[in-house]
């Protein structure tokens, strides 16, 4: 993977669903900026879905709290099917707390992040998202089940 | 998708319980495909006690007996729809705060969009291997306790 986000000659796909329309422009425009992604996007959840399926992005950024189907039960849906379970997933959330974090990673999402975000930042994300392998990501379920983070 | 012959051939399981865990949580299966149902319930059993019915009817002869922590049901039942049943258990005060898993041959977006919407946790693709259900499940707990 270059350093511009990109694999090489490779352009990859990116599905952002966020219901915020603004952030969508802003990170889609960042994205474009800093490598050679295609970006798609989706404004809730269920739409998020049905993009998954028509786009079959590479990665998806997916905001948290969204009307229909939140960010956390559209990671659970993608995760939980074997024909689909081992895409990229990155959240991107304005919720900041611990427990907000946990239910994103034992939902099963890649990388956690917190708006705002630096562009380089999730460029980063996406990409470490990508290299990611099933059995890295089958150990995170492991170790939280082992070892959960205190409760508040 | 299950074969009638299958659903006919199913009946009620005993409840298979860890020897020497006191007071385990309970774990109610309802699936009209047994030989699934068992797989993923012996799983579970190091730390759960589990049972597995076949039906909806019988799912709510078995709360009206216990009350489970988690309820992991196939969308496809005999006797009714599996989301049927899930939003009843969501919408009743004595079981909403059971941890509803959907375990289901379905894979189609509305059927999962409606499986959430209807008040399920979690939703699950078959074959659903038995380590990573463990895994979901115990994943839940720690959520459910920290509400």
């Amino acid at each position: 993977m270059g350093t511009d986000g990109t694999g090489g000659d490779r352009t990859y796909k990116v599905l952002i669903v966020d219901d915020n329309p603004n952030l969508l422009s802003i990170i889609t425009d960042s994205l474009l900026e800093l490598g050679d992604f295609q970006v798609v996007t989706a404004a809730d959840g269920a739409e998020g879905l049905a993009a998954f399926y028509a786009e079959h992005p590479d990665c998806m950024v997916i905001d948290v709290k969204m009307p229909g189907l939140d960010g956390y039960q559209l990671v659970r849906a993608i995760r939980g099917d074997p024909e689909t379970a081992g895409t990229p997933l990155v959240i991107l959330t304005a919720l900041v707390q611990d427990s907000n974090r946990f239910a994103g990673m034992a939902a099963g999402v890649d990388c956690y992040l917190t708006k705002p975000v630096k562009p380089q930042d999730l460029v980063a994300a996406i990409q470490q998202a990508i290299a990611r392998s099933e059995a890295e990501r089958r150990q995170q379920l492991r170790v939280l089940v082992e070892e959960p983070p205190p409760e508040a | 998708m299950m074969t009638p012959g299958l659903r006919r051939s199913v009946k009620a399981t005993e409840v298979h319980r860890a020897p020497d865990v006191a007071s385990e949580p309970v774990a109610l299966f309802v699936d009209p495909d047994a030989a699934s149902a068992e797989r993923l319930a012996g799983a579970l059993r190091a730390r759960w006690a589990t049972k597995v019915v076949a039906s909806a009817q019988e799912a709510k002869a078995a709360l009206r007996v216990s009350q489970p922590w988690l309820v992991v049901t196939e969308l496809d039942l005999p006797d009714m729809r599996g989301l049927d049943l899930l939003a009843a258990l969501h919408d009743q005060p004595r079981t909403r705060h059971v941890m509803l898993m959907i375990v289901t041959t379905r894979r189609m977006i509305s059927d999962k969009i409606a499986g959430f919407q209807a008040g399920a946790d979690d939703y699950l693709v078959k074959p659903v291997d038995g380590e990573l259900f463990a895994l979901h499940v115990e994943l839940l707990s720690h959520l459910r306790r920290r509400l």
